[in-house]
């Protein structure tokens, strides 16, 4: 079976703890992303992977087999890079096949290795190019194809959109979701952009400073979010504290927000911005101190006594409220709390 | 109109440095000995081969070309051979005091030849090296060596890592890695190395004539050799200078054509 098993990995450099104690299991065919700001470890995930990088100590194990002692040429891992990294010396042809020929694979078979993977990323007639006659959403759909040529047990992904354009990003995420569906290639992919994250993959690892933080889905990564450093990185969200008080959740200005779940204490609510409702009234809470039209949507800042918050709605009947009118917010009827160890 | 006047000043700079010398020299070495050349004549009264013929007649000339020549492919094999761990790992292995490394290979360049041939002649001379072409291609090396360790950790380091790391996933040791990847697309560098060691090396002095004079008469022994010691006979020197300039001005022009015809090594400079 092609998963992959990562135990325990750990990495420093001097002082700095880069990875602290990463463990995951990628079934086979699965696409994970991993995502998190520069710098939380993702990449020196990936390097270890791909025996660019030596952990101090952890196990890899990609389709039952250990690998973390192997050298890089040994782990037959498909790696795609930001900088796409093609050869610039060797016709796109030459490119795709240098897996191939390194494995000694006879040339007539190359030859149809190469026109195969070639016609999977629709470049089949530009096999002759130079990697510089490219544009980049080209170069990068040769990289790909140039990865999966060897086909290996495992593709890495590493920010392989984050140098193209916004546009070409969308197409380039989509014909990769297909090309990857189709091929049933257990995929890691790494990055800091949440929405290529939850467009692409099955399971998100969510990692800050070195570690894990969260692994879900992405839609239960964003509905249902435990930490508020997931709730913040997936898209926009009000954290609201909240006192317990008879049973009931109480904002700072007054309003019962609904049943509590537990007895006592403070607790924090995560409310997205499309979740939070506004309608202008002269007694309310609320103040509007900005307004900014998206398109799609309208947001909304809205300050309660020392909170920012942040409200959007969408489709022909938003309502642009101009700033400095007085707004009572309504809340959804499922509220979602954060784990109270991760709330600030 | 500003780059028209940049390029006058360029060319005039060039023409001040480079060949005012050259045409003085030309001039001296065209002399005829029964006119001379003397202030305040701009040109000689009289020109001649006769200094061209007897140097020509000289069969000790021809010896000190062939191993001037010689010395200098050596040392610049050995320069090559040697320089390139050390530039592989100031380019591309990161490591401790990586700064003061740096230095300590460019420090030969700082301290004077003479002073370096005098430290090495003594040593060379307690270790029977002195008067040997060895010697002397040992002595050049540590003259070049900074030179060809600069040029070719400055050309590895334009290699991409990202290159050699998508090349090793693909299935190349570092070998092939070096033999598909590297070299292809390093060489203009080591080609650039090269040819400014074997320059540098074909006109180098102090240590060659300190480690090896008078056993190792290379073409610049030969030229100190020709100036006569205590008076100095221009005419003589000249053609000479024209000899020991003959390998620096082919060489030069051999790599600017290279440079131009070259698609691939122009994308490489580029890249570099």
């Amino acid at each position: 079976m092609a998963d992959a098993v990562i135990t325990g990995l750990r990495k420093t450099f001097g002082p700095t703890v880069a990875v602290a104690d990463f463990s995951l299991h990628v079934a086979e065919g699965e696409f994970v992303a991993l995502l998190g700001p520069s710098g939380c470890g993702k990449t020196t995930v990936m390097r270890m992977i791909a025996g660019i990088t030596q952990p101090d100590r952890g196990e890899i194990s990609v389709a039952g087999q250990r690998i973390e002692t192997l050298m890089p040429e040994r782990r037959n891992i498909g790696l795609v890079f930001q900088s796409y990294a093609l050869f610039p010396h060797m016709t796109v042809a030459r490119n795709v096949a240098f897996g191939l020929r390194m494995r000694g694979v006879p040339a007539g078979q190359i030859a149809a290795k190469v026109a195969e993977v070639l016609a999977m990323v629709d470049l089949a007639d530009h096999g002759e190019r130079l990697p510089r006659e490219l544009s980049g959403g080209q170069q990068q759909r040769v990289a790909l194809a140039r990865a999966i040529a060897i086909e290996p047990p495992l593709l890495l992904l590493d920010e392989p959109l984050s140098n193209l354009d916004a546009k070409l990003r969308e197409q380039l995420r989509d014909d990769l979701k297909a090309l990857q569906r189709r091929l049933g290639i257990t995929t890691i992919h790494v990055t800091h952009d949440q929405s290529e994250a939850m467009a692409l993959a099955d399971r998100v690892v969510v990692m800050n400073a070195g570690a894990i933080v969260e692994i879900g889905t992405p839609r239960r990564l964003y509905q249902t979010p435990q930490t508020r450093f997931t709730a913040e990185f997936l898209g926009h969200t009000n954290i609201i504290p909240a006192q317990v008080q008879a049973g009931l959740m109480i904002a700072p200005w007054g309003q019962v927000l609904g049943a509590a779940p537990s007895a006592t204490g403070l607790l924090h609510l995560s409310v997205r911005p499309e979740d939070l409702g506004l309608s202008p009234s002269e007694d309310g809470v609320g103040l509007v101190t900005e307004v900014t039209f998206l398109g799609a949507e309208v947001e909304h800042r809205v300050t309660v006594g020392n909170l920012r918050l942040r409200a959007r709605s969408s489709g022909q009947g938003a309502a642009v409220l101009p700033a400095g009118t007085k707004v009572t917010l309504s809340f959804p009827a499922d509220l979602h709390l954060l784990a109270k160890s991760t709330a600030p | 109109m500003k780059r028209y006047w940049l390029s006058i000043g360029l060319y005039a700079a060039l023409a001040l440095t480079l060949l005012a010398p050259m045409v003085v020299a030309a001039l001296w070495s065209l002399v005829d000995p029964k006119g001379g050349w003397f202030a305040p004549d701009i040109l000689p009264r009289a020109v001649s081969l006769n200094h061209w013929r007897a140097i020509g007649l000289d069969r000790s000339l021809i010896n000190s070309i062939g191993l001037s020549v010689l010395i200098s492919l050596a040392v610049t094999a050995l320069s090559g051979l040697l320089a390139l761990p050390t530039a592989y790992a100031l380019a591309k292995i990161p490591f401790r005091a990586k700064r003061a490394v740096e230095m300590f290979i460019l420090a030969p360049l700082i301290v004077p030849g003479l002073i370096v041939g005098i430290g090495i002649g003594y040593l060379f001379f307690r270790v029977g090296l002195a008067y040997s072409v060895p010697g002397v291609i040992l002595a050049q090396t540590i003259g070049t060596l900074p030179f060809m360790i600069r040029i070719l950790s400055a050309t590895l380091e334009a290699v991409p890592a990202d290159l050699i790391h998508a090349a090793r996933s693909l299935g190349a040791s570092p070998l092939k890695v070096g033999l598909h990847i590297v070299a292809p697309l390093a060489w203009p560098g080591f080609i650039a190395g090269g040819m400014l060691t074997f320059v540098s090396s074909f006109e180098e002095f102090e240590k060659t004539f300190i480690v090896g004079a008078p056993q190792v008469e290379t073409l610049t022994v030969k030229l100190w050799a020709v100036l006569g010691g205590k008076v100095m006979i221009f005419p003589n020197a000249a053609v000479v200078t024209f000899i020991v300039l003959v390998p620096t001005v082919l060489i030069f022009f051999l790599a600017e054509r290279a440079m131009r015809n070259d698609g691939a090594l122009a994308a490489g400079m580029g890249k570099l």
